[in-house]
């Protein structure tokens, strides 16, 4: 299965801080969200390392889109590896 | 002493077999170019390619005098609508929703400035106002549709009163 990261949502709701990330499954179709994490801090090693588990694969066969990128924010992503 | 050619060196005579098929590779495959005008079809669907319509909300208790990130999307994509509201019980007039793409700022406006000059219809601004009740402190600000961004989109309130106002949000949005 070829996975490729389309998008990286993070939100706060009622005081917690949510990181959830798009990927699309099988190109063209079959786009799908997960929720990565809660309250804690996500960089790019972690979410790859998350779906790269989820999908039984390694994590250097998850696509990661050269306009999809991480920045220093106040919403739980660190772009620290 | 065997003599003659041996046995792997026998030719197959393909014009005597009695095959069920006969595939025949070229070994050089041509560039064929399709020409769609010349084509028979229908109907030719042409579409955007964006994912389905995704919907993120929440509530944030946002810290006074400072610029609040209420939700961030990293991708490319389109706003297909949404909005940011509060209800208070100090004045928030001067509060204000920022829509941001690829890290540019699309709007500084505050309520009250969105109430005085009327920019209340979608398309107007990146943000446009949909509520304003500065009697009984209720807000709203609407989020136009068909915002494009190639990297992030981000939505942000600037409380700047010395409050801190509940700011509920709702954003609808697509991802390529």
């Amino acid at each position: 299965m070829q996975v490729e990261i389309r998008g990286i949502i993070q939100f706060e709701n009622h005081g917690h801080k949510y990181v959830d990330v798009m990927v699309v499954e099988d190109r063209p179709d079959n786009y799908v969200t997960h929720h990565v994490g809660v309250d804690i801090e996500v960089n790019r090693g972690k979410i790859l390392k998350f779906l790269a588990s989820m999908y039984g694969v390694r994590p250097g066969d998850i696509a990661w889109p050269a306009h999809i990128r991480l920045k220093q924010g106040d919403i739980g992503v660190s772009d620290a590896l | 002493m065997a003599s003659g050619r041996p046995d792997y060196y026998i030719g197959v005579d393909i014009t005597y077999q009695d095959l069920a098929e006969l595939i025949v590779r070229p070994q050089n495959i041509p560039q064929i170019d399709v020409d769609i005008l010349t084509q028979t079809l229908s109907e030719v669907t042409n579409r955007p390619k964006y994912g389905g319509a995704l919907l993120v909300h929440g509530s944030v208790a946002v810290t006074a005098g400072q610029i609040n990130t209420l939700v961030g999307v990293d991708g490319k994509g389109m706003i297909y609508g949404g909005y940011v509201y509060l209800d208070y019980a100090n004045s928030q007039s001067a509060g204000q929703v920022r829509m941001l793409a690829d890290d540019q700022t699309l709007n500084y406006d505050s309520f009250s400035l969105l109430n005085n000059f009327g920019v209340t219809e979608p398309g107007r601004s990146a943000v446009f106002l949909s509520k304003y009740d500065d009697t009984n402190f209720i807000y709203c600000a609407g989020l136009s549709h068909g915002i494009t961004f190639e990297t992030s989109i981000e939505l942000k309130y600037f409380e700047n009163q010395g409050y801190t106002p509940t700011v509920h949000y709702r954003l609808v949005y697509a991802l390529i």
